[in-house]
């Protein structure tokens, strides 16, 4: 299929491609208000908790929270080439294209984890399992909590669009994809991108915002 | 729809942009400047999120429908974001934040 | 009469009813229509089983003591009672069955943008409500079907099933109105402008908006219930600092917009009933269409007037008070626009314009009682109690019953091809009207008096209004069902219908009852709007295909 055949329904391709890039927006927006309510919440504990939340961002490794944010820029970068291949009828560079984007979110998931374990270690555990000593505030625990729920949230989108992305590599090696038809390739990739602007704001959120 | 698309080098211009972004919002996060940093951050991300929606997903070569639902969505979550925080800021009768048990102990007679 | 619908020449094509047989040409179908009724299945059937949970708890009700169950299920029996009537019954209940089955054809279309996604909806739906069945089986939740935390995270009934099914539905909802959106947005038969929709598409429209991007927040707070309520991990916990007034602006942040998500589309049935039944145009076409996105925008910013005694602060407490009341303006307009359709109609008193007349007095009775609420001092006195329940009951449920059962008789003759019997229907619907009030209006009193509501017991002098409660509430349950009867013997005993039994203009009626499962022989080219009455019935059909069909 892969949005070749005209469905019955359409009079057009261009209807139908329309009606597919609306969906995928409105899926988009939809998470878009998912993430937002998190965001409502970062944003009215630190109002609660101001002092505290900054000793926790500044407690947070930098260095990776960092790293990420360009590893995931690139990743979004690699991805919007692939649509560009497509039209410009340069198929063959799409898999490749796609494989590297995978690289890239699987390495963002490493260091993620990497991250995580750091914060284990040292007893900072999401909810009523808080065991760190330093920080006994309420708001670091609030923060932690929400740093666990919203990273966690965000790594789940990462391995879902690793999995579209690998399902669409396969697809791209059967040179599926064609300067008219590639909707399905893009909507993947708006997928992807979703995913990156996402960690766009949590990284100030969990790494920069120290002030 | 089927206008021209950008070419290899825009999306190129766009992604060194994004780093170049990044780099600057990492390096202005060192700056005493207290609260104003956390302004900073966030413009530089709505920036940022900006030029990936509307390059890297295509949004400015959209028809008008495409570009109303990501933007009536971000507008309700900013809504979400603006009114709910207003509470916590704004409470005047009832405490700001949860205080420890040993704080709220009983106050009455 | 229409000389034109009984010419129906015996179309080659079978009706979408007899369009491939077996349960397979069922479950795998991917025809909106056939997709509408098996949602009409479920959701009739989880309507039935909120009914018995409500006659439970109203019998439980007659005396101010014990009666025929303990506290305990009490608690979670009005849980269950909630939760199956809002999640189960009353989102789903009009976009899902008529939604459906209407709105292509509404739209000169064959079907909807994504018929695949549609039949995934109704798994997702399926599987939501077998989840949250067997919370119930197992013990059901006892925490109201609000879920408020710090209650929902501690208490040791069956949370985590209940809201793991509700947190399924939502994907239900979400796939649904992507649906509709994409549908409105592609899929309008040429001529049929933005302007020229019929209005229960753009209350369909407006719902979908809602749906779309209410849903999410519920399905994020629903899941910080539950893995705070399995493993601790609580971001509302007060014992970590968290604050469960957050929880609340979540929760209603869906919520408050979700009694939109029912009452929209119950407008939009309304908006068609009228017109048909007066025959005569929409006082003002532009006004109801241009209201239902005025209440989706409003809605959404209205959530903390239940957060009155929460905790909120002052500040947030006014701004939600005052723009809780744009929503009264909105829905007036809306009631002008309706009454002011029927001034010179020629009016047809059927079953589904009674059923307007029902819905227009709740509906106006709950919506003032609505502003008053919104009100922070008066919400002081009221909040929590009975008058609180017979508010919401009056615009949400009484608007949402009664327009659905103004859409399953309206639309009736187009989805199955025959007619119920008009008598019975008359009768039913004034007998819902009337047990519904005697249901509900007792409890505006004993809220006035100070009854709280959800508790199990109550002093001995609340006794005889509370009798006056359960009585309507058995009436209507009996009323209910002669509705409901009445149209499940006219399915196999109801006269054949013809294509265009109400003479009306919408589009929907230009195909045969029951449509093909193309919905159309031609595709429809209109050149006229849904409301014309000016012109005849054969004329109007005219102009809705293209003119080479009509010279033949």
């Amino acid at each position: 299929m892969n949005g070749h055949r005209l469905a019955e329904q359409f009079s057009t391709f261009a209807k139908q491609d329309h009606a597919a890039r609306l969906g995928m927006w409105g899926f988009l927006g939809s998470e878009v208000t998912l993430f937002g309510g998190l965001f409502a919440l970062y944003a009215a504990y630190r109002a609660m908790y101001g002092h505290e939340f900054v000793a926790a961002v500044g407690h947070n490794n930098l260095a990776i929270g960092t790293i990420n944010t360009l590893i995931l820029l690139t990743s979004s970068f690699t991805v919007a080439l692939t649509v560009w291949a497509a039209r410009a009828a340069r198929s063959k560079l799409i898999a490749p294209l796609l494989g590297l984007t995978i690289l890239l979110g699987c390495v963002f998931l490493l260091l993620k984890g990497i991250e995580w374990s750091q914060h284990f270690h040292q007893g900072i555990l999401p909810g009523l399992h808080y065991r760190n000593r330093e920080m006994q505030e309420f708001g670091a625990k609030v923060f932690f909590t929400l740093y666990f729920i919203m990273t966690g949230l965000h790594a789940i989108h990462v391995v879902i669009g690793i999995a579209v992305l690998g399902w669409f590599a396969v697809q791209a090696g059967r040179r599926l994809y064609t300067p008219e038809h590639h909707v399905t390739l893009e909507m993947a990739t708006l997928y992807w991108h979703l995913v990156d602007i996402v960690w766009i704001f949590l990284w100030p959120a969990f790494y920069l915002m120290r002030g | 729809m089927e206008t021209r698309h950008p070419s290899f080098w825009h999306y190129g211009i766009v992604y060194v942009a994004l780093m170049g972004l990044a780099v600057l919002s990492f390096g202005l996060s060192f700056l005493p400047i207290g609260g104003w940093q956390d302004a900073i951050a966030i413009l530089i991300g709505a920036l940022k999120a900006l030029l990936v929606a509307a390059y890297f997903m295509h949004l400015v070569e959209q028809r008008f429908a495409n570009r109303l639902v990501p933007s009536v969505a971000v507008a309700l979550a900013v809504i979400l974001v603006v009114i709910t925080t207003l509470d916590p800021i704004t409470r005047k009768t009832f405490p700001r934040a949860p205080m420890p048990l040993e704080a709220s102990a009983p106050v009455g007679p | 009469m229409s000389a034109a619908a009984p010419a129906a020449q015996n179309s080659p094509a079978p009706d979408y009813l007899h369009d491939g047989s077996g349960i397979a040409s069922w479950l795998l179908t991917r025809d909106h229509k056939r997709i509408a009724i098996m949602f009409y299945v479920l959701i009739v059937t989880f309507l039935f089983l909120g009914g018995i949970f409500a006659l439970v708890l109203r019998t439980e009700l007659l005396t101010p003591e014990r009666t025929i169950i303990d506290a305990t299920t009490y608690n979670r029996m009005f849980t269950m009672h909630g939760v199956t009537m809002v999640w189960l019954f009353m989102i789903p209940a009009i976009p899902n069955i008529f939604g459906n089955f209407v709105l292509p054809p509404m739209l000169g279309a064959k079907d909807l943008a994504f018929p695949r996604l549609n039949l995934a909806s109704l798994y997702v739906y399926a599987i939501g409500a077998i989840v949250v069945l067997a919370g119930m089986v197992a013990g059901g939740a006892d925490t109201g079907w609000t879920f408020y935390v710090p209650y929902s995270a501690e208490t040791k009934t069956a949370v985590a099933p209940v809201v793991a099914g509700i947190f399924i539905l939502g994907f239900s909802s979400i796939f649904t109105a992507i649906n509709f959106i994409a549908t409105v947005h592609t899929l309008r038969a040429e001529g049929i402008s933005w302007m020229r929709m019929p209005l229960f598409a753009w209350g369909i429209y407006a719902t979908s908006i809602i749906m779309l991007l209410a849903t999410p927040v519920l399905a994020l707070v629903l899941v910080l219930v539950a893995i705070d309520h399995l493993f601790g991990f609580g971001v509302f916990n007060p014992a970590i600092g968290g604050d469960p007034v957050l929880f609340q602006h979540l929760f209603w942040f869906y919520s408050h917009p979700a009694v939109y998500i029912m009452v929209l589309p119950a407008m939009g049935v309304i908006s068609e009933v009228v017109p048909t039944f007066a025959h005569r145009r929409p006082a003002s076409y532009t006004a109801i269409a241009i209201s239902s996105l005025g209440i989706a925008f409003v809605g959404f910013l209205s959530w903390g007037h239940h957060l009155f005694v929460a905790g909120m602060s002052e500040l947030d407490a006014g701004i939600f008070g005052g723009l809780s009341m744009f929503v009264a303006i909105f829905s007036a307009i809306k009631v002008f626009a309706w009454t002011g359709t029927l001034y010179k109609g020629s009016i047809a008193f059927r079953t589904p314009l009674l059923y307007f007349f029902g819905f227009l007095f709740l509906f106006i009775f709950g919506g003032m009682t609505g502003v008053a609420v919104a009100t922070q001092g008066l919400d002081v006195h009221w909040h929590d109690t009975y008058f609180i329940v017979a508010h919401f009951h009056f615009i949400m449920v009484g608007g949402t019953i009664t327009a659905f059962l103004a859409a399953a008789h309206y639309w009736f003759p187009k989805m199955f091809g025959r007619m119920y019997s008009e008598r019975v229907g008359l009768l039913a619907s004034a007998a819902v009207f009337i047990g519904f009030f005697f249901t509900f209006f007792p409890q505006f009193l004993l809220g006035n008096l100070g009854m709280p509501r959800r508790y199990y017991a109550y002093p001995a002098h609340f006794q005889f209004l509370n009798v006056l409660s359960t009585g309507g509430a058995w009436l209507l349950g009996s009323a209910m069902l002669l509705a409901l009867g009445n149209l499940v013997v006219a399915l196999k005993y109801g006269k054949p219908a013809t294509a265009n039994p109400w003479h009306s203009r919408s589009y929907e009626w230009l195909s045969a009852s029951p449509p093909i499962t193309h919905n159309f022989e031609e595709t429809p080219v209109i050149r006229r709007d849904p409301y014309c009455y000016v012109l005849s019935e054969h004329e109007s059909r005219e102009r809705s295909f293209p003119p080479s069909e009509t010279a033949a």
